[in-house]
């Protein structure tokens, strides 16, 4: 008990020296990195080992050592290289290379150069507490002095163990540092990209400018070739901004007609004027179609306004967190140490935001405190900032109302064409189908009656034999006629839905077909319909044209789509262009927005998917419970 | 013998239960919609049902629901169900209880009235009465697998009649041997498919369909 209070502040000395040597060694270290060297810093670790040998066996709390394994030594692969990042003919640079990842990656690095660059004013300066105690003790007179030295050799143990609580914080195997350094970094990462945002918006203001010259009188056949660069650094905006925000900013531009057919004598018209060539009509319709698009004008106006925006919540707030980090701060930690050592003053006239203009009311101590709290709020709104850009021009550059309704008037009218031309086709087989089949199978059912009527005095026999044909004809037509209707809508899928129609399906298909089902309600009819046929198209591409034994079928309900995905064992390379199945499949879902995926890697497995948004009708509520 | 009728076109009902009757049968309630055929069901408890898939209000499967949970409230109640087209899934369904009595054909095979009658008693005697079409797909989804494949026509062909549950004496008819050839076939088929032979004729056709019906698990 004694001895632990005796010891504990040489302990305690000993601890604070040994921050002062990781101090220096840090700033050794950070000047080394710069020259590239890394062999130091496993060789640094000596020192964050130490401390955690002497927590454990002062303090009793053991701290594991938190570092990543080290790399495997490279080996040379089949061709005689080593592989990396790129091949290398010796371990060297490889080694070297793989030596800095691994120390340079590891979380566990940056943690023991945080505790080795604070430990001096905060842990090892409260283990130096008693010490310091003792050492004013001698200062004071002895009435003042004994209960001093008592209070620091009460004091030991318990700043030891803030001591250790400290170093164990960072020192420990902990990704709470690794977390917050992520979090900086992510908001750096954002910093960047606003940086980057008013930088490209100068290159776009370059766009604008010559977008309004084209608009000068006389000059507007320009206008394509000015917007057809500046859409595309536009749409690279676009792409940006999703990519770094989420917020999706969709192509609003009109698609250019096509062009129109020739005259009977072979010539172009446009207007009054007749051409020879349909050279010039395109680039008119190109330049109607430019003129007329208001993304054109909504383009302009935000490459006129982007700049200043971007100035706004890019540039000036990036430019701020620096130079107050850097300048104000960062340059004040290091002034202190450099100028008690040499005469020079790293900030450069830069000191104090008083020299400011306008910032004369700032007291000189209070610039490091502004600058590094200008850089901290700096992090906390740079993803806020990022987003009400992305905002703003979401709402300049994403399609207009009009221009979302115009293209999906072109879609549907490509879509209804199909459907429409799908339905006639559909018309004219079964009408064809009843034409051969089931009518003529009765037409010859009649004349045997006719017949029968006939012989039936004459030739008792002859009747007998020509009733037992009528009446296999019109068990025929029966056949016939129920192959027709499973053809025009499958009875199963009327009677139990989808999910069931599949299962009937996949029982007469000749493959073993795994089918799972997870649907909640019935799809509408004609959504049912469609799907079910588009599986069947699918499954008989299967059967027919890959190997597979076995396939399995998924039909679930998610996110308000109904998506079936059937994947099948087969050898794979299916190429939906060289059959008209699949693109019809294609053909018939986007009638209902719906689309499918095919990805068949040679060797397989084959991954149809299917996909409609749709609504779920709540499950018919049947008087019979259970195998429903 | 007493029989519960549920069809929902009367053209047709009229001449079931004309065929019936004439046949001897006591049809002792003809209904035309689904809660109609669960109360008469209840009602009446018959020695035989004959239903139809599609019944209204729903229009769906309604006839077939109904026959099922008849069956689960009086197990093995005879139900012959009746449809415009004949699915294995259905089949299946109709036959998971395992008990038989259960008879499941397509309407075309009205028109052949002595078989569809012979039909009706051996599903009121406990039998089954699977449809030729039902079983022909069966067979055919098992046509891969090696015990099935394994058979020769002949034993395929008398396969298939007796999982449309035909007594040896049918198939023998239908097939112009004796009696004994089919015992013969029959006893080679149950060595092939590694069944348990069994005397019972209703408890062979089960094991049967039971085996077609395991393999393609759907």
């Amino acid at each position: 008990m004694l001895r632990r209070h005796v010891l504990a502040p040489y302990r305690g000395l000993l601890l604070f020296g040994l921050s002062l040597v990781g101090f220096a060694q840090f700033v050794v270290a950070i000047m080394l990195s710069f020259t590239g060297v890394v062999l130091h810093m496993e060789l640094e670790r000596w020192l964050p080992n130490l401390c955690r040998r002497l927590i454990h066996r002062w303090l009793g709390v053991e701290v594991p050592r938190p570092y990543r394994p080290k790399p495997s030594p490279p080996v040379r692969e089949a061709d005689g290289w080593y592989h990396g990042d790129q091949l290398y003919k010796r371990t060297f640079l490889l080694r070297y290379r793989r030596r800095h990842d691994w120390i340079h990656h590891d979380p566990a690095t940056h943690r023991d150069h945080i505790w080795e660059l604070l430990t001096p004013f905060t842990g090892g300066l409260v283990a130096a507490l008693p010490v310091g105690l003792f050492v004013l003790a001698g200062f004071l007179p002895v009435w003042a002095a004994v209960p001093m030295a008592l209070f620091g050799l009460a004091l030991g143990p318990i700043a030891l163990d803030a001591y250790g609580r400290w170093s164990v914080s960072l020192l420990g195997p902990s990704d709470d540092v690794g977390r917050i350094w992520t979090w900086i970094k992510d908001r750096l990462q954002v910093g960047l990209q606003l940086a980057a945002s008013f930088g490209l918006s100068l290159v776009g203001f370059g766009y604008a400018v010559a977008g309004l010259l084209a608009v000068y009188p006389g000059l507007m056949a320009l206008l394509p070739y000015a917007t057809r660069d500046s859409r595309r650094l536009v749409n690279l905006r676009r792409r940006q901004i999703g990519e770094w925000t989420g917020v999706v900013i969709e192509e609003p531009y009109l698609p250019v007609p096509p062009p129109p057919p020739p005259r009977p004598d072979g010539r172009y018209q446009f207007g009054k004027k007749l051409y020879d060539s349909p050279n010039h009509l395109v680039r008119m319709q190109v330049l109607v179609t430019t003129v007329k698009d208001p993304a054109t004008w909504r383009d302009l106006a935000w490459l006129v306004l982007d700049p200043f925006v971007t100035l706004l919540v890019g540039a000036v707030p990036v430019v701020a967190a620096l130079m107050g980090f850097f300048v104000y701060f960062w340059s004040w930690v290091w002034s202190r140490p450099i100028a008690l050592f040499t005469s020079f003053d790293l900030r450069m006239g830069w000191a104090y935001l008083a020299d400011f203009p306008g910032w004369t009311w700032a007291p000189n101590w209070s610039s490091p405190i502004i600058g590094l709290a200008a850089a901290v709020l700096a992090l906390f709104v740079a993803k806020p900032l990022l987003r009400l850009y992305a905002l703003w021009c979401r709402l300049m550059l994403a399609p207009t109302k009009s221009a979302m309704l115009a293209r999906r008037v072109d879609q549907l009218t490509e879509t209804r064409a199909v459907a429409v031309d799908a339905q006639a086709a559909e018309l004219r087989r079964i009408e064809r189908d009843l034409h051969d089949g089931a009518q003529a199978r009765w037409v010859a059912m009649g004349l045997n009656l006719g017949a029968v009527e006939r012989l039936l005095d004459t030739d008792p026999s002859a009747a007998r034999k020509l009733l037992t044909a009528a009446r296999e004809s019109s068990a025929e037509a029966l056949v016939e006629l129920r192959r027709l209707v499973r053809g025009i809508h499958p009875p199963v899928l009327a009677e139990r839905g989808l999910g069931d129609a599949i299962r009937a399906l996949a029982l007469d298909s000749a493959q073993t077909l795994h089918v799972t089902v997870d649907l909640d309600g019935r799809a509408g009819a004609p959504i049912e319909a469609a799907t079910y046929f588009a599986v069947n198209e699918v499954l008989t591409n299967v059967a027919k044209h890959t190997s597979a034994k076995q396939a399995s079928v998924d039909i679930r309900h998610h996110n308000n789509r109904l998506r079936v995905t059937v994947v099948d064992d087969g050898d794979g390379g299916a190429d939906p262009a060289k059959g008209t199945g699949l693109r019809g499949v294609e053909r018939r879902l986007a009638t209902f927005d719906g689309d499918m995926v095919l990805t068949s890697p040679p060797g397989g497995p084959t991954t149809v998917t299917l996909e409609v948004p749709c609504a779920l009708s709540s499950p018919k509520t049947s008087p019979y419970s259970g195998t429903a | 013998m007493r029989v519960v009728l549920a069809e929902d076109l009367a053209l047709l009902r009229d001449g079931l239960t004309h065929l019936l009757t004439a046949h001897g049968f006591d049809v002792v309630a003809s209904v035309a919609s689904g809660p109609e055929l669960v109360r008469a069901l209840a009602d009446q408890r018959p020695d035989v049902a004959v239903v139809d898939v599609r019944l209204p209000p729903t229009f769906t499967d309604e006839g077939l629901q109904a026959a099922l949970e008849a069956r689960r409230q009086v197990p093995g109640l005879p139900v012959l169900v009746l449809s415009q087209h004949v699915e294995q899934l259905y089949a299946r369904e109709l036959l998971a209880d395992g008990v038989g009595a259960i008879g499941y054909l397509l309407k075309d095979r009205v028109l052949n009235s002595d078989q569809f009658i012979d039909a009706v008693r051996r599903v009121a005697d406990g039998g089954t009465a699977m449809d030729p079409e039902v079983i022909s797909k069966l067979l055919a989804s098992n046509a891969r697998h090696e015990p099935v494949a394994a058979l020769s026509p002949r034993e395929r062909e008398v396969l298939e009649l007796m999982a449309q549950g035909r007594s040896n004496a049918a198939i023998a008819a239908q097939l112009y041997v004796s009696e004994g050839a089919v015992g013969k076939h029959t006893a080679s088929i149950f060595a092939k498919l590694q069944l348990a032979p069994s005397d019972d004729n209703n408890r062979r056709v089960m094991a049967v369909l039971a085996y077609l019906n395991s393999v393609n698990p759907g």
